[in-house]
């Protein structure tokens, strides 16, 4: 039953060559085995012949994993099937959209490092197909960085891995590779090419579930309530508020409203990671944390979801309050998830400056989300069907009533007085920032930011290398010969007729010696 | 019959092999029967003969050419890895071979030297002393150069004579470092744990001198850098022999040596104790590193091939060269991945030249389309090179860097996830020009099944061994066998 959830998707990709774009049908029901899964309780299973032997379980992180994560697939492939109507391709998006989904259930269920591995790496490579899907040069240049990075993320992971098993150790290389997943800066340049690359469903389980694998990766590693880790700690503090407020800088200078979401997805990952960050190192309140953190990575992963996917519509009233009310939750205003997970994540934190912090790059989330919706306002309509409508509604509604059935026990503290006012006022500063800016963009950045100046160094770092290899491949092996005796020898031996009776003499005293 | 077993094993394909000489060309049916009667009945023999050393039985068969000088041919665990690898790798490469010379000349010649090769290979692999050793190595030599000259063009005559340049001096190297240690030692048996007598050990100097000669003449099959000068010249040679070469028959037999010199010679504690372990692990890692960049930059999808190849195969010596049980299963379980996963690239490569005409990498654009089940395959071994899970070459990888670590050797790992990464970088432009790019010329079908078929074997061997490695039936399992015989005493 659990090797199915990941199995299904799997065998459903082995189809797609036979089945073609009627695929894309399958995609919202690819994930019905992990839905079933949550509400059926099955005991994990040991496969001992599967790779190096692997466990796969659902503990109480995955299964929080599992379920928004497969929420946001079902939404998103729904999404889907009217998102790639008209699209030739349709077939191939299917099947690196279902090997994705397959490496992602695998990378939640597993309860062992190899099998995490195994599904972490099955599903960045199957995205390659994502993000490239448009087939245009800048999904092609985008592809490129992508794999780059996230090659690079698997080879510290996989180091990280290993040096758990030889020796123990090797968490810091673990933390460090997943967070090239997670986008924290400096690793997030693949971010901002990649998920507006990508067809918008592919967009929204990249920067809604996929990213969240690093953040489960983290808790994997380090369990959040168990020893402390303060020097990693630091660097997820130090390295999560630099990308929660870069991130925003950032995205307030793109004109392309998926670039402003992919700039919005580093910020709320930074925030995610400071909280990690604490979490790791004060083991009190970490255990405390750990609710916190699941119930901010469920709210983020549906309603970025959500908004990736209203990016590709355009509505009437209905649509611009579902786009109001994802956006809202983001930066956490009153009643929203949003303001749930905040809730719960300061009350894990206590007193300290990170509330705070966290607060005001909350204003800075509602400044980059108006802008958004105001670069939505202008920039073309892409066509939308009723069934894309629906799934975008859906995910709007799912990200709402989940984080409100996940935390009951926090609405209290939402609807006193206090909580409304702390929830309220970066929001409503955030909004007056928008109006006394006038809307004006400060000015505009690539991007990919650092990108453009890693892509030179790379070119350089190639062609010199194929200067090199060329020089070496000139220098040859002196193409020496033996030197020809001369051909007086071979004439005067021909012409001498003793030859045969020398030999013969030869042998014979050599017969002879070896009888003495 | 346990006598005969190992001789009947060499016989099969001898025999095979010189009657095909006499056959003649028109004959191709009788011919083909005759090749594949004479390996399926190799891997049979190799079968019966892995399930009775599974259960404890020995098999031996010895023949005294002269007084000290004993033919041996035997069963042992890690000789049965070998020649079931190269048994089994046979018998797909035959029928590769079959639908891919359908009506060229001289193949009468060509698979009698090709049952010749394999014999010797499986002479290698049965071995029981060094000098049967070396009697089937050289066999293999002279065996190879046929095949490698086969089209006879002046660029194959020219690789062919390279191929000699390099092998024919490595094997007196070989011949001179084997006597003497024959002498000195009085006969060499390959024994686990090593087979150097007592006061022999006592002599540290000589036998350094020995390793040193053993190593590098078995070096220039395995193609150590700088000695693998002849192996990207041999990829002019017909697909089914670069096949063969790259993954069981020469590079292999090669680093089978080595291997035997390591474990069944001097033992892996007495070497690591003559401190000649390092250099080899340091020639294996230069090898590693200095392949993977000239394949980097190599257009032509063969040549960037042997580049791996001289790459890949130096994993298998730096597992023999790092001391440690988990080294020791990840040097020799990647004797037989390596196989399996490079002769499906060397069989999908032939099938682009042959069915597409496509020889460079520059021209494979979109022939995924055209071509999917083999570019499939082609993705498997590329990927299993990469050593991506759930492919062979993971598994290879995973025990190699941890038997460096454990062994105190945190280079390993470095090397391994540096090679990694440059295995990305040749292998990942390729399939992304078969998959992703829009095709380039004239449309077209798919390779025949004749030449489908034994690549997708291979590829589905190369994916088993990865995904079910845990299996008591993997290479893994079988390796994990060798390496506690190894340590266990």
């Amino acid at each position: 039953m659990i090797a199915a959830v990941s199995a299904v998707p799997l065998f459903l990709a082995a189809l797609v060559p036979w089945l073609g774009r009627f695929s894309l049908r399958l995609l919202p029901w690819a994930p019905l085995p992990a839905l079933l899964l949550l509400v059926v309780p099955t005991p994990g299973v040991e496969l001992n012949w599967l790779l190096l032997g692997s466990r796969l379980g659902l503990d109480p992180v995955g299964r929080v994993f599992l379920l928004f994560g497969n929420l946001l697939w079902t939404c998103a492939g729904a999404y889907a099937i009217g998102y790639l109507r008209s699209d030739a391709a349709a077939g191939r998006f299917c099947l690196w959209w279902l090997l994705a989904l397959a490496g992602y259930q695998l990378a939640v269920l597993a309860q062992d490092p190899i099998s995490f591995y195994f599904g972490f790496t099955l599903m960045s490579l199957a995205a390659y197909g994502l993000v490239v899907h448009r087939g245009d040069a800048a999904a092609l240049r985008a592809g490129r960085v992508y794999l780059v990075l996230t090659l690079l993320g698997e080879v510290a992971v996989l180091a990280g891995i290993m040096l758990g098993f030889a020796h123990g150790g090797g968490e810091g290389l673990l933390l460090l590779g997943l967070a090239v997943k997670a986008g924290l800066m400096p690793l997030h340049v693949w971010l901002p090419l990649a998920h507006p690359a990508a067809p918008a469903p592919a967009s929204a389980v990249l920067s809604g579930v996929m990213i969240k694998v690093g953040l489960l990766g983290w808790l994997r590693v380090v369990a959040p309530g168990g020893d402390a880790w303060p020097e990693a700690g630091a660097v997820l503090l130090v390295a999560g508020l630099v990308s929660a407020y870069g991130g925003v800088l950032l995205g307030l200078t793109q004109r392309e409203p998926k670039s402003v979401l992919a700039y919005s997805s580093i910020s709320q990952m930074g925030m995610i990671a400071a909280v990690t960050g604490a979490a790791l190192q004060d083991p009190v309140a970490g255990a405390a944390l750990l609710p916190a953190l699941l119930l901010y990575a469920l709210h983020h992963g549906l309603a970025k979801g959500a908004l990736f996917m209203g990016v590709a519509l355009r509505g009437g009233v209905l649509y611009w309050s579902g786009m109001l009310l994802a956006a809202l939750a983001l930066a956490g205003a009153p009643f929203t998830s949003g303001a749930l997970a905040k809730v719960a994540v300061k009350a894990g934190l206590g007193a300290g400056w990170l509330p705070m912090a966290l607060s005001v790059a909350a204003t800075g989330t509602t400044l980059l989300l108006g802008r958004l919706l105001l670069l939505l306002r202008t920039s073309p309509a892409v066509v939308g069907g009723g069934l894309q409508r629906a799934s975008f509604a859906a995910t709007v509604l799912a990200s709402q009533l989940l984080a409100w059935w996940a935390a009951p026990g926090l609405a209290g503290k939402l609807t006193a007085p206090a909580g409304l006012w702390q929830a309220a006022w970066p929001v409503l500063l955030g909004l007056v920032l928008l109006a006394g800016l006038r809307l004006r963009q400060p000015m505009t950045l690539a991007a990919g930011d650092m990108v453009v100046v890693l892509e030179r160094v790379a070119a350089l770092t190639v062609a010199g290398g194929r200067r090199l290899g060329e020089r070496l491949a000139a220098l040859r092996a002196p193409q020496w010969r033996l030197p020809a005796p001369p051909a007086r020898w071979e004439r005067r031996l021909q012409r001498w007729s003793g030859g045969s009776g020398a030999v013969l003499a030869v042998l014979g005293l050599l017969a002879l010696a070896s009888l003495l | 019959m346990s006598h005969w077993l190992p001789a009947l094993t060499l016989f099969s394909s001898l025999t095979a092999g010189l009657v095909t000489f006499g056959l003649p060309e028109s004959w191709r049916r009788l011919r083909a029967a005759l090749s594949l009667g004479g390996s399926l009945l190799g891997v049979l023999l190799v079968g019966v003969m892995l399930a009775g050393v599974f259960g404890g039985n020995t098999y031996h068969s010895s023949l005294t050419l002269l007084p000290d000088v004993d033919v041996v041919l035997q069963a042992d665990p890690l000789s049965l890895l070998f020649a079931s690898l190269s048994s089994l790798l046979w018998l797909v490469t035959t029928v590769y071979a079959v639908g891919y010379f359908r009506d060229s000349p001289n193949l009468s010649r060509f698979f009698g030297f090709f049952s010749l090769c394999v014999s010797a290979t499986v002479g290698i692999a049965l071995a029981g002393n060094l000098l049967t050793f070396l009697l089937f190595y050289e066999m293999l030599t002279l065996a190879t150069y046929p095949l490698v000259v086969h089209r006879g063009t002046p660029e194959a005559l020219r690789a062919g004579a390279r191929y000699l340049a390099y092998t024919l001096p490595a094997g007196v190297a070989l011949l001179v470092a084997v006597v003497w240690l024959h002498t000195l030692n009085g006969g060499v048996d390959f024994a686990v744990g090593g087979a150097l007598g007592p006061e022999l050990r006592e002599r540290e100097t000589l036998l350094r001198v020995l390793f040193g000669l053993l190593v590098v003449s078995l070096g220039v099959k395995a193609a150590l850098v700088p000695l693998h000068g002849w192996l990207p010249a041999a990829m002019v040679a017909p697909a089914p022999v670069s096949s063969l070469l790259h993954a069981v028959a020469v590079v292999k037999a090669g680093a089978f040596g080595i291997v035997r010199v390591v474990y069944d010679v001097f033992g892996v504690e007495f070497a690591a104790a003559l401190g000649v372990l390092g250099p080899l692990a340091l020639a294996a890692a230069v090898t590693i590193l200095y392949g993977s960049l000239r394949a980097l930059y190599q257009d032509d999808l063969k040549r960037r091939l042997a580049y791996s190849t001289v790459s890949q195969v130096s994993y298998i010596v730096l597992g023999a060269a790092v001391l440690g049980p988990l080294s020791t299963v990840g040097g020799v379980v990647h004797l037989v991945h390596q196989g399996l996963m490079k002769i499906t690239l060397f069989f999908c490569a032939g099938s682009y030249a042959e069915t597409a005409h496509v020889h460079r990498v520059s021209e494979l654009d979109g022939l995924g389309r055209r071509m999917p089940w083999t570019s499939l395959a082609f993705s498997v071994g590329a990927l299993g090179m990469v050593g991506l899970p759930p492919f062979a070459g993971f598994v290879s990888k995973w025990y190699l860097a941890l038997g460096g670590v454990a062994g105190g050797a945190w280079w390993v790992l470095v090397l391994l996830l540096t090679s990694t990464l440059l295995n990305a970088a040749y292998f990942l432009p390729i399939l992304y020009r078969l998959w992703f790019r829009p095709p380039l010329g004239a449309a077209g079908g798919e390779a025949r099944a004749a030449m489908l078929a034994p690549a997708l074997v291979t590829a589905a061997l190369a994916l088993g061994a990865g995904l079910l490695a845990g299996s008591p039936w993997s290479p893994l399992a079988w390796a994990r066998f060798i390496a506690e015989l190894e340590y266990a005493r």
